[in-house]
């Protein structure tokens, strides 16, 4: 009892300005959670119940729905096998992400659903133990190599299971997942550019530096939005004709424009770790008889990237984040759709804040999962 | 080419044993990949000019009436009989006054959020941390909407707060009290910030002289008295008066509610600035955080052997230290949320963004829209970093 | 750093002037080089691209499970019905109303049915060609009833909400400034927002179309007053001609569109509906009806006027649309919209609905 007290003596009332400190802090949280609290209990939630699928997967026709079904699947259960073989597992953090990845989840369930979600969780709970128990076996580098290969090769067979028997027109997709896609393809896509142009703005040849560096200023130079805007009205008058390339859909420019934004992003953010590195790096493997292209590849990207991962991953989520601009381009995401509901479905009218919560948290979720990663990644790498 | 390669290039008879000593050769090597890539930009821009002629070029159709109005125009005063030019003008007005407020605010809360980040009271780091894990995860557009959802909770205007009579709060905004002053106001004040900027060089002017000749003056007081012997010379060369203007809500002959006086901040500003101030904030706080911890331990630890209260011991050593690294990435972030103003798309708020949009509507033209924005930006940004330029020179001078 | 940034801008600057050195209003605004054939290309392609609103009651919008319906969407599903012979090879696009131009223009759709005002700079300036307008609709202006506006004069000081991009906005401030009535107007990306305002009566008045604003106050909500608490005043501020448009020089697509369009008048004018269209054909009454179905009139010739479709287009338009009262009575009526003593109703009964013939 009097550990408690000191406790708290030593954390709250240090001094006078601590007592004031704790007792607005105090004060301030009450006011917080109580109208936290008092929102979530008073409003009316069955608005998600309604709209799950709307939300989730746009306008996509009820028959194809089953795709969606497969991807999240899929997605749930290499998450699952990476978390497994890669992080730590204790008591704590597994309460974590069973609690991080049920709430969605089981916002996400009725009875229609709820055998699709039941298989998916066995799976889940199979694949797991099979990762945990890999990790101190001997197969420990053929699985380490399997799980990378799969994580690189789960974007590409996304595209493939979209679009397969006749898949739903690009402009269809729409939700949650058109986020998480333009997301993925952003990054994916941005982050090869993205080392390119980093590489091409400290370069010594005059020429490609000064394209790199004007390339990387202009697109950091105006805002998203205003790129989004010009790919849907600029673009298509310059690309040509061949290849079908001047009929590409919206989805397609949005994601073009995406990744060139974000390669800029990216590239900045490389730069910063390859001047990081001692010239004497550079220096020694010259000395070692390795040409310049080597030295590159095999020396200075990786220590450079390892460097700023943690710049990286934050890039990365704010690039998932920016994703929600798209609604300049009546692309029907999560956003655009949370902001329709209430508008347009009369049982939902004027609950507009309801609706704006439930997207908050998704895109939430997705972030803290992205940044508990980094933060994962930080401590293997001893950063 | 140097003039031993040039000979053994004649030397050698075959193309083959020709063409492998010129790329043997580092700087023709060199020279050569930049020549083909400069070919290829060459081709790619004259591909990108002739498809861009093929457009509508030009910019005459910004001269001709706008025909449409603003809610807000500050400083210039605008109606839709001016030219479209002045519309756009407002609209960078408008977001350069977002931008410098947001941008002061944001910093304010982000020093005060970073250092709650490692205060020991246990209460306020919670605070500040789940200030920082929450906002910091939620898109920028989902919080500008949400603000705007919340200012329309306020009241209506026919059952208006009002505190004591001196201000109004609405949900058609906020009306505080403020001393205004009759036409030449703008300029006064703008003789005040010059006279400040002069009093403040004199200062340390003086401070300097003050060191190598020890004097019994004191250099706080001349240039106080400067600034107010130039602030009492301008007000009466101009013949300012100043009166306070307290905000009224008047009902005209048709019912409708009209608010007078004061200084409004109406709803649209309000939700923007206060979703950007958050959001950016809770970077700053982050950039404060690390550059705080980055300072060796030491620092601290002799602070509170000096006896130093905690007080003290932030002010004069701690964010002295600490604020010089922290200049580039906050410069970042003023341009990030520069840029980010032009969200106010999605509300009712016309910043240069959305009147360009507008214009583009009516007018077609969507090019060279484009490329008046694009440098609209990059001259604003241009600015910002000049500004931070300066600062963090002054601030990283060995001693400062 | 910031030296290349200044690079960025003086090449900038100089991309500025070489394009405002060249900047002569050019003739061909708006469209791409030379004339395009949109038929031939929707018929290779084999779907129509169309522009259309996802977010109009009546007019256009989008059911949860993706599918649009509405006014605006039936003279989509009739020009496919025409040109390809399925109303349901269309894929509509939907358009916000300040990206609806550059959509069109771009070559993204290929014909905008938009609730689009016909206006002059719209058909110049901007590159568009408007076919007969399919609905008459005027800009009105809705408030509250227990505000006590009764008229646009009443309205000085007020705030009133508009979306940005659109004729409205520019028709309010000519009513309002021209009148030298004070006003603030709050201009808005989307609905959503401006519905939120209006609501919270932010702003005292809603100006669009009336038509728009006639769904908005049948769907208003009860906890908010119900429709009974709106009404929209009686004076109408703009003339507003809605129609179906293409891009300038593209004859081939604009002829179909003008006469599909004609086509679904003039069979309600000619008591053709989507039940009786095959008797109809089978049997024509005389010889303009066999014209328009594009049968032969008592075993005589049938007229093809060279449209590039195969010349009994109408036959699949009625049965698998219908005519213009059949689609106007679908989506409109229930909105309120009555026709008779309206703009709308038949040249026969005094409206504008009148078809040239098909001679």
């Amino acid at each position: 009892m009097r550990i408690l007290l000191s406790r708290i003596r030593e954390n709250f009332l240090g001094s006078k300005l601590d007592v004031i400190l704790s007792i607005t802090g105090a004060l301030f949280i009450y006011f917080i959670l109580s109208t936290l609290i008092s929102f979530i209990l008073n409003s009316d939630w069955t608005l998600i119940l309604v709209n799950r699928k709307l939300m989730l997967t746009g306008l996509m026709p009820e028959e194809e729905i089953w795709r969606a079904w497969t991807i999240f699947s899929l997605t749930t259960i290499l998450m699952t096998t990476s978390i497994a073989f890669w992080f730590k597992i204790n008591i704590k953090s597994s309460i974590f992400y069973i609690l991080l990845l049920l709430i969605p989840l089981l916002i996400f369930t009725t009875k229609n659903t709820l055998l699709y979600v039941l298989f998916i969780m066995i799976l889940s709970i199979v694949f797991f133990y099979l990762g945990y128990r890999s990790k101190n076996s001997e197969l420990k580098n053929i699985v380490s190599r399997i799980i990378m290969i799969s994580w690189i090769i789960l974007l590409p067979i996304c595209f493939l299971i979209l679009n397969i028997l006749d898949g739903p027109k690009m402009t269809l997709w729409g939700g949650f997942m058109i986020n998480l896609i333009l997301a993925a393809i952003a990054i994916f896509a941005g982050f090869p550019l993205g080392i390119l142009l980093a590489l091409g703005r400290a370069s010594s040849y005059k020429l490609i530096k000064l394209i790199s560096t004007l390339y990387i200023e202009v697109i950091r130079g105006a805002p998203l939005v205003a790129w989004l805007l010009l790919a849907w009205f600029v673009l298509p008058k310059f690309l040509p004709n061949l290849f079908g390339l001047s009929d590409l859909n919206i989805v397609v420019r949005a994601m073009i424009v995406l990744s060139l934004f974000a390669s800029a992003y990216i590239a900045e953010v490389i730069r910063g770790g390859l001047q990081s590195i001692p010239k004497g790096q550079e220096e020694a493997s010259f000395a070692l008889g390795m040409n310049s292209i080597s030295n590159t590849i095999f020396i200075v990207l990786p220590q450079a990237i390892r460097i700023v991962i943690p710049t990286i991953v934050s890039t990365f989520i704010a690039i998932f984040k920016d994703t929600s601009l798209v609604f300049i381009l009546a692309i029907t995401d999560l956003l655009r759709i949370g902001r329709l509901i209430p508008e347009q479905q009369q049982a939902f009218f004027g609950k507009s804040i309801e609706s704006l919560a439930v997207v908050a948290l998704l895109f939430w979720v997705v972030s803290l999962v992205l940044s508990q990663i980094s933060r994962t990644i930080e401590k293997k790498l001893n950063i | 080419m140097p003039s031993s390669l040039f000979t053994q290039f004649k030397s050698e008879d075959s193309i083959k044993k020709k063409l492998n000593l010129l790329f043997r050769n580092r700087i023709f090597r060199r020279f050569f990949i930049q020549f083909v890539f400069g070919i290829f930009l060459l081709l790619l821009f004259f591909y990108i000019v002739d498809k861009a002629l093929n457009l509508e070029l030009g910019f005459g159709h910004l001269s001709s009436r706008a025909g449409f109005g603003l809610s807000h125009t500050f400083i210039i005063d605008y109606n839709s009989n001016d030219s479209r030019w002045m519309g756009y003008f407002a609209g960078v007005i408008n977001t350069i006054r977002v931008s410098l407020v947001g941008i002061v605010l944001a910093t304010i809360l982000g020093i005060f959020m970073g250092l709650a980040r490692l205060s020991p009271n246990f209460l306020i780091n919670k605070i500040s941390t789940g200030y920082v894990e929450f906002i910091r995860n939620t898109p920028l557009l989902v919080q500008i909407i949400f603000w705007q959802l919340i200012l329309l909770q306020l009241p209506h205007i026919s059952k208006a707060l009002t505190f004591g009579g001196l201000s109004v709060f609405s949900n058609k905004g906020i009306l505080l009290p403020i001393i205004s002053s009759n036409e030449n106001g703008s300029l006064w004040t703008l003789i005040l910030f010059l006279g400040l900027i002069i009093s403040l060089i004199l200062r340390s002017r003086l401070f300097k002289y003050k060191e190598e000749h020890v004097d019994l003056f004191s250099p706080n007081l001349i240039s106080f008295f400067t600034f107010v012997v130039i602030a009492i010379i301008s007000f009466f060369a101009l013949s300012i008066k100043l009166s306070p203007s307290v905000p009224e809500v008047n009902i005209n002959q048709y019912g409708t509610y009209i608010q007078s006086g004061g200084f409004i901040l109406t709803p649209q500003f309000a939700a923007v600035l206060f979703a950007l101030v958050l959001y950016t904030g809770t970077f700053i706080t982050e950039i404060v955080r690390g550059s705080i911890q980055s300072l060796p331990k030491g620092q601290t630890e002799a602070a509170m052997a000096l006896g130093l209260n905690s007080y003290q011991r932030i002010t004069l050593i701690i964010l002295p230290q600490a604020l010089r690294s922290i200049i580039p990435p906050l410069t970042n972030q003023y341009l990030n949320l520069t840029k980010n103003s032009s969200l106010s798309v999605a509300i009712a708020y016309p910043d240069l963004f959305m009147v360009s949009r507008t214009i583009m509507n009516n007018a077609g033209h969507a090019l060279p829209m484009f490329v008046l924005i694009l440098i609209t930006y990059l001259t604003l940004s241009l600015v910002i970093s000049l500004i931070m330029n300066i600062i963090n020179l002054r601030v990283t001078r060995i001693g400062a | 750093m910031f030296k290349f940034r200044l690079i960025g801008i003086i090449s900038l600057f100089s991309v500025l002037f070489v394009l405002a050195a060249c900047s002569e209003e050019s003739t061909s605004s708006g469209s791409s080089d030379a004339s395009s054939n949109t038929l031939e290309v929707i018929k290779d392609r084999g779907t129509l691209n169309c522009g259309v609103n996802d977010n109009l009651t009546g007019f256009g919008v989008v059911a949860p499970d993706g599918s649009f319906e509405g006014f605006d969407i039936d003279f989509c599903k009739a020009i496919a019905a025409a040109i390809l012979g399925d109303s349901s090879k269309v894929e509509y696009t939907p358009l916000t109303a300040s990206a609806r131009f550059e959509a069109l223009g771009s070559g993204e759709v290929d014909v905008l049915i938009r609730n689009t005002t016909w206006t002059a700079s719209r058909d110049r300036d901007l590159g568009n060609d408007f076919t007969a307008p399919t609905f008459y609709d005027g800009q009105g202006m809705m408030v509250y009833a227990d505000s006590g506006y009764d008229s646009i004069e009443s309205m000085s000081g007020a705030t009133v909400c508009v979306l940005q991009g659109t004729t409205t906005e520019l028709n309010l401030d000519d009513r309002f400034t021209g009148s030298g009535i004070p006003y603030t107007p709050l201009t808005f990306e989307t609905n959503d927002p401006l519905q939120a305002a209006f609501e919270a009566k932010q702003c005292e008045g809603w100006t669009t179309d009336k038509s728009g604003l006639a769904s908005k106050r049948a769907g208003f909500p009860a906890a908010s007053g119900g429709p009974e608490a709106l009404v929209v005043l009686a004076e109408t501020l703009s003339k507003e001609p809605l129609g179906p448009l293409t891009r300038d020089n593209d004859s081939e697509l604009y002829d179909v569109v003008q006469w599909v369009v004609f086509g679904m008048m003039q069979a309600e004018e000619s008591g053709i509906t989507s039940s009786n269209v095959s008797s109809m054909a089978a049997n024509p009454a005389d010889p303009g009806m066999a014209r328009l179905l594009g049968v032969g009139f008592e075993g005589g010739e049938v007229q093809d006027f060279g449209f590039g479709i195969s010349p009994d287009f109408m036959q699949n338009v009625l049965y698998q649309v219908g005519n213009y009262g059949e689609v106007y009575d679908r989506h409109l009526v229930p909105l309120g919209l009555t026709r008779e003593g309206s703009l709308n109703a038949q040249w026969t009964d005094g409206g504008l609905i009148y078809a040239p013939p098909f001679r």
